[in-house]
């Protein structure tokens, strides 16, 4: 009997006792429906709107509030575990992705110098394309090839337009169509003449597997490496930076390195590599990086080892384990990428992209008034080692970031009513009067947080709404909801939380 | 396939800044918090200080050329050896003295440079007295030839990635040897970057006062930081409604949790004021022209419009207008730029010679503002350096892999006591075995020699760090080291 209390009495501790963390602990859970649907619905739009976010989408207000109950409480139009919503949406197949992507072309590559703009094509698909399995699959290959670990390295004057088209659609998002692994998607990009348009030499290239692939920084291996290597050469420019193997200089002895003795063949090597128990950390590593910049070594550390505990053989189940966990949902509040503010503003304030943006923001000419990616230091798909874990916020970079989205997302109104008309980009009327109609009957207070909500996923203060509320009074724009909007986005452009994603507080 | 032309250098690779705990700042003492040990990475209670006054500040322009530069712009003097060695041949050029008249398209310089990458200029700044070149810059301590890491360790001035950078460093001593007649806390814009994030403006674990930390500044002297109105023209800079939501904003981004973007937000507001004063581009060139019209046509101040022109223009201009601007990083972008795994000869030379001639008109520039009574232009160093050098032979791609020796070259500051120009110092021999692809230079065993650290302690005795070894670890580089003979 006595045990029998002992037992009982400690699950009941076990079952009361709150969940606690040594201090600098991290939470790689993934987040429950049932504690998601027990955040309060401000909560929750900002948590789903984060997800949401970084897959490059966004729900507005109006689809998930209930509008016509007004916007100081508000209160969700369904409760519904949206969350889930996204896991589903991430394995549905879109039966009409062919049709969408025709349409991309017909928008904004309907020329060949404009299709030859190859960095920009993913940029109008995320624009363009619903959520799901397909466009899961290109977020995937487009957040791989902005890290280390398959940057096209757009840069160097070894590669071109065709090779980040090559690396994108060929080795990353067929491959992962086909549920390819991650050591079958590294030995086949490894292997590739784009790699070795990255990487020029048996030295250079092997030395880089070996850091980007496996983080071995062991210089002894590399000339042992690069024997193995040593028939693979790159041509040069005027050959056409063709990837070329020398029969007549084949390595013949086996090679000691990456913990074997066998490395005799350039293949040899990267299989060596694709299959090193130190791949999957590695790369688990690198996207946790990536996510979580900003984050102390010792807490990347810890997530990354509770991700690789789950045996992950597949990149979608590292992603899964990132966007999902409560640390990333609740706790993460590092820097947005351009792509995240600009995609994840855009889809809840009805943001229409004309048919050149993506080739403008991509365009590498510096000093034009429109800013590109490049200036903001976040080229895509261009830099030899990936973009900056960390977003780039040196006052120069952040002032090009702040205009383009100032300028081009808050500041842009789209005038034409014509949907054949794709050269006027910007916010509609749409934004203001969305089919539900709630919103044209909003107070005025309630379309500052309507306003507010859409651009940082909050509500005012009420200092904001006595502020706001004045600046639009006592400059005579009471009776014009767009002038109101323009400057409440003006605003939120102006904040370093909204380049931010948000934590959420008081959840645990 | 056509190459292209890349005006433009894309930044950084993959560097992560470590994040600052923060600290108050106390106005009169350091900004180091009372830990227990030092974030700063040295025992700063030993640093020893000289006093100096306001003349003798130097004015520092640091051009890191990311990806590793080759030495052989500066050293040719062991290529018949290298040649001799090497998988692949050089050129039969590089082979071959040069002389105006029976060999013109010989390129070796007198003094051992590389005619066409840049070292006829070499030469003709080694011989006004306006440059030293240090051909033994050499790692003995962690030779890793990773770019991440020495990158890290050479604009840190330490082997500790996890220190402060050199110009993080050079705020604290500031903070605590101020030459300027106000305190540090008022400089205007004292550290600079033309190239955005860098390893040497690593905060470290340190919590660094907002006026000290670097701004970055566009080189083609744009003013990003003035809004337009886009479309509502009620938004316009200066506009009723635009003070207002700045006012607003500045208040919200007082109390936010993300300090660092909330700083750049300040920084911002601040340099939509200043940029155009500072750094407005019509009176640069009107300046220019007017320095212009004193000096002899072929020698001329010439920014070419290339990505180094422009950079060191805006550099040296703002140098030259903002006395309180004291350290200037000036990367040259991208790491494709340096890193010549392959096809070498080809890149190579003409990216050094562009880089070489950017210099030179900023040199003329330095002089020529000097000549109007611009007495601190000559207190402007500019170093040029890398991760490390490269091996000398030449691989299968044509290029050349990691390798470690490498040149420091150091020009002008002419105001800087003991500044050592007009040298040529080190000696180097070929190591390696023939053939294989491991071949590269070292310091011959009685040559003077430093590691790249040296370089951080030479920067912090210029601003009157007494013993600068106890920051880095490394003695400053002797700049009273006898030269090579020069020719």
């Amino acid at each position: 009997m006595r045990s029998l209390i002992i037992i009982l009495t400690s699950i009941l501790l076990q079952a009361c006792a709150p969940t606690t963390y040594p201090e600098n602990a991290v939470d790689a859970r993934p987040l429950s429906a049932d504690n998601y649907l027990q955040l309060s619905p401000e909560q929750q739009y900002r948590i789903t709107n984060k997800l949401l976010g970084t897959l490059y989408k966004g729900v507005s207000v109006d689809q998930f509030f209930d509008v016509n109950k007004g916007l100081s409480t508000p209160s969700l139009a369904n409760a519904t575990d949206h969350l889930q919503q996204i896991r589903t949406q991430l394995v549905t197949t879109d039966d009409n992705v062919t049709n969408h992507l025709t349409k991309v072309q017909n928008k904004y590559f309907n020329t060949e110098s404009r299709l030859r703009n190859t960095r920009a094509i993913p940029m109008a698909l995320f624009q363009e394309l619903p959520l799901s399995k397909e466009y899961y699959h290109r977020w995937m290959a487009y957040t791989l090839m902005n890290t280390i670990l398959f940057s096209s390295a757009y840069e160097l004057d070894s590669v071109d337009h065709t090779d980040v088209e090559t690396i994108f659609n060929i080795h990353l998002v067929e491959a992962l169509r086909d549920n390819k692994t991650i050591s079958q998607i590294v030995y086949e990009h490894m292997i590739s003449q784009e790699n070795w348009r990255r990487f020029r030499s048996p030295e250079d290239n092997t030395r880089e597997m070996m850091e980007i692939f496996l983080m071995r920084f062991r210089d002894d291996e590399v000339p042992l490496a690069s024997i193995a290597c040593k028939n693979w050469y790159l041509t040069d420019d005027a050959e056409g930076y063709q990837l070329r193997k020398n029969s007549l200089i084949i390595n013949t002895e086996p090679q000691t390195l990456l913990d074997r003795n066998d490395i005799v063949t350039c293949k040899d090597f990267f299989r060596a590599v694709s299959t090193h128990p130190s791949l999957i950390p590695t790369v688990t590593r690198r996207l946790v990086d990536y996510f979580f910049a900003g984050y102390p070594v010792s807490q990347r550390n810890s997530l990354a080892n509770r991700f690789i505990a789950s045996k992950p053989k597949r990149f979608r189940e590292i992603f899964e384990s990132i966007l999902f966990s409560r640390e990333y949902l609740l706790h993460n509040s590092r820097t947005k990428s351009y792509e995240e503010t600009l995609y994840g503003t855009g889809a809840r304030i009805d943001w229409y992209a004309w048919n050149y943006m993506f080739h403008d923001i991509n365009d590498n000419n510096p000093g034009s008034s429109r800013p590109d990616l490049g200036e903001m230091r976040q080229a895509t798909m261009t830099y030899k080692l990936g973009r900056n874990n960390a977003v780039p916020t040196d006052s120069l970079s952040l002032a090009y970031y702040h205009k383009s989205i100032r300028d081009r997302l808050f500041l842009d109104r789209r005038y034409s009513t014509d949907p054949l008309n794709t050269s006027d980009g910007g916010w509609g009327t749409s934004f203001l009067t969305p089919v539900s109609g709630a919103v044209e009957l909003l107070s005025d207070e309630d379309f500052i947080h309507y306003v507010m909500l859409a651009t940082l996923a909050r509500k005012a203060s009420s200092e904001e709404l006595a502020a706001l509320s004045a600046i639009i009074i006592n400059n005579g724009h009471s009776n014009s909801r767009i002038n109101q909007a323009w400057l409440i986005m003006d605003y939120a452009s102006r904040l370093s939380e909204f380049y931010t994603l948000p934590a959420i507080s008081g959840v645990n | 396939m056509q190459r292209r032309d890349f005006i433009k250098g894309a930044g950084l690779f993959g560097l992560s800044l470590a994040g600052a705990r923060l600290f108050a700042f106390e106005k009169g003492s350091s900004f180091l918090p009372d830990l227990g040990f030092s974030p700063m990475g040295f025992d700063d209670t030993s640093v020893a200080f000289n006093s100096m006054s306001a003349a003798q500040v130097p004015r520092y322009i640091n051009v890191f050329l990311y990806g590793g530069p080759s030495e052989l712009a500066g050293n040719l003097t062991n290529i018949v050896d290298i040649n001799t060695n090497s998988q692949n041949a050089y050129n039969s050029s590089l082979l071959q003295a040069y002389d105006a008249v029976t060999n013109p398209n010989g390129q070796i310089t007198a003094n051992g440079f590389w005619r066409s990458a840049g070292g006829n200029i070499m030469e003709a700044l080694l011989a006004s007295g306006d440059m030293s070149i240090y051909r033994t810059m050499h790692r003995i301590k962690d030779d890793n030839k990773g770019h991440g890491a020495s990158v890290t360790q050479n604009l840190i001035g330490s082997m500790d990635t996890t220190n402060p950078g050199i110009a993080t460093t050079l705020a604290w001593i500031l903070s605590n040897n101020n030459p300027f007649a106000k305190p540090v806390e008022d400089l205007l814009f004292p550290f600079v970057s033309f190239e955005g994030e860098s390893s040497i403006f690593n905060p470290g674990n340190v919590s660094i006062p907002l006026n000290m930390k670097p701004i970055s500044l566009n080189a083609n002297l744009q003013n990003p930081y003035q809004r337009s109105n886009a479309g509502a023209g009620f938004l316009y800079s200066g506009t009723p409604e635009d003070l207002a939501l700045e006012a607003l904003a500045q208040s919200t981004n007082s109390t936010a949790d993300n300090t660092r973007l909330s700083q750049a937000f300040v920084k911002r507001a601040e340099l939509a004021n200043e940029i155009s004063a500072m750094l407005d581009p019509t009176v640069i060139n009107t300046s220019i022209t007017d320095y212009n019209l004193a000096l002899p046509v072929d020698a001329q101040i010439s920014y070419e419009n290339t990505n180094f022109g422009n950079r060191m223009k805006a550099a040296i201009s703002l140098a030259l207008s903002n006395q309180e601007t004291v350290f200037i990083s000036l990367g040259s972008g991208g790491l494709g730029g340096w890193d010549d795994h392959a096809e070498a000869q080809d890149d190579y030379p003409g990216r050094m010679a562009q880089l070489m001639r950017a210099i030179q008109s900023g040199i003329r520039h330095i002089e020529a503002a000097n000549s109007t009574g611009i007495t601190h232009a000559r207190n402007i160093i500019i170093n040029v350096y890398g991760d490390f050098g490269r091996n000398v032979n030449l691989n299968n791609s044509l290029g050349w892999d990691h390798g470690n020796n490498q040149n420091l070259y150091t020009f002008g500051g002419k105001n800087i006591a003991g500044r050592g120009l007009g040298k040529i110092v080190g000696r180097t021999e070929r190591i390696g075995t023939s053939g294989v692809n491991r071949q590269y230079t070292s310091p011959t065993a009685d040559s003077y020699r430093f590691e790249p650290y040296a370089l951080a302690s030479t920067i912090f005795k210029h601003f009157g760090v007494n013993n600068p070894q106890q920051i880095t670890g490394e003695a400053a580089i002797d700049e009273s080291i006898s030269s090579e003979t020069i020719v």
